[in-house]
């Protein structure tokens, strides 16, 4: 069997395809982690934070989901922070020596996110596109 | 979409919905309040397990395993049927959709004829949440789908069918699907067309098409037309000109 064959149903991870996300073989070792995370977080209530937060919402839980998912195989991706916040959507979180980003995912799939580079530059905006929160993460 | 009308279209279902921000405080008790509401119009009433959020990604999501959520009271999904079961309202925490499906005596009313039952439901609806004290409906995605059965002419195999309408060859198979996925601009949304053969006594081919734009404010009646609007047009440009003049009577 050639490698091409033997990962037939993996994106190439080739230098010369420089146009295709690399992909690794098997999940980030987080990977279960962070997913059982999100399913503890389903079951917070009301006021799971005794100062009035709001459940997490289904819909924010789902694109949360999406989203780790999206990540799962991706190349040099830490392990995020994942946690509600008091308007019921879902940030994850990433703090290293290299860069500061926190994206809240809302129940219409949108990442509010902030990204800080540790030379100064810093962003604050919106999107619906995943790709773009896994290029700043994987921004070197 | 203006100006496109089919006298014969092969439609046998249609569906308008509208997904919103979950009503926190939506409990099963308030699928029988809502009931009493609309029984007169819906007197028929069944309780079904909750649809899968519509999750729309960019870039599109392969299919994942589904979040587990909390055990504890199970959320439901209410249908409330016409008497003639021909149309059908179907609600949960987070959705509302307004469902038409052929009937042995109908033909298909038209968008326009569903869209101001829909109208009209989906804003009782809107005051029943708000009489309720459950909030007010915050629209997310509004969503048209379309289901087409299609079948041969006399002789006609599956394959000839779907070479003359989608100019598609599906070569020797036994059973056959294709799907495709497009994004409108600025990844306003997605829709969804899927071909299948279906091999029941008398073959034919189903078409499933359907759109789902995010709304962006304004009335989610409006942002539904750009669904249906767009869902017509893919249909135009899948299907040959000469098939939708010759076999639904395009006018």
């Amino acid at each position: 069997m050639t490698p091409a064959q033997s990962n037939a149903n993996i994106p190439t991870t080739e230098s010369h395809s420089p146009t295709l996300l690399r992909r690794r073989s098997q999940p980030n070792p987080w990977y279960e982690r962070c997913a059982e995370k999100l399913a503890s977080i389903a079951t917070l209530s009301d006021n799971w934070d005794s100062y009035g937060s709001r459940k997490p919402s289904s819909l924010a839980l789902n694109y949360a989901h999406a989203f780790l998912h999206y990540l799962r195989n991706g190349v040099n991706i830490p392990e995020p922070a994942i946690s509600p916040n008091a308007v019921g959507n879902i940030c994850f979180e990433w703090d290293d020596e290299i860069r500061t980003l926190t994206t809240e995912i809302d129940d219409g799939g949108r990442h509010h996110y902030y990204y800080c580079y540790r030379d100064g530059q810093d962003v604050e905006s919106e999107t619906l596109d995943s790709k773009l929160i896994h290029r700043l993460l994987t921004k070197l | 979409m203006t100006g496109f009308e089919l006298r014969n279209p092969p439609v046998i279902e249609t569906s308008l919905g509208v997904q919103f921000s979950d009503l926190e405080s939506w409990t099963p008790i308030h699928h029988g309040l809502f009931f009493n509401r609309i029984r007169d119009r819906f007197p028929g009433y069944d309780c079904r397990e909750i649809m899968d959020a519509i999750v729309e990604t960019f870039p599109i999501s392969r299919k994942i395993r589904k979040l587990q959520f909390s055990p504890g009271v199970p959320d439901l999904r209410a249908e409330y049927a016409t008497r003639d079961e021909s149309t059908l309202i179907s609600i949960q925490k987070n959705r509302f959709s307004f469902h038409w499906k052929d009937s042995p005596d109908g033909s298909y009313p038209r968008y326009h004829a569903n869209r101001v039952i829909c109208r009209k439901e989906y804003e009782d609806f809107q005051d029943y949440c708000l009489d309720a004290e459950l909030g007010e409906i915050k629209p997310l995605i509004c969503e048209a789908m379309y289901l087409n059965r299609i079948y041969p002419r006399e002789g006609e195999s599956l394959n000839e069918l779907c070479e003359d309408i989608f100019s598609l060859s599906l070569g020797d198979h036994e059973a056959a699907t294709v799907n495709r996925t497009y994004v409108l601009d600025d990844n306003r949304g997605r829709l969804y067309s899927e071909i299948n053969t279906v091999l029941l006594d008398e073959p034919f081919l189903l078409l499933k098409l359907t759109s789902r734009v995010r709304h962006e404010g304004g009335e989610a009646m409006s942002t539904l037309d750009i669904a249906h609007d767009w869902l017509i047009s893919k249909f135009c440009d899948l299907t040959s000109a000469r098939a939708r003049k010759e076999r639904w009577e395009q006018a």
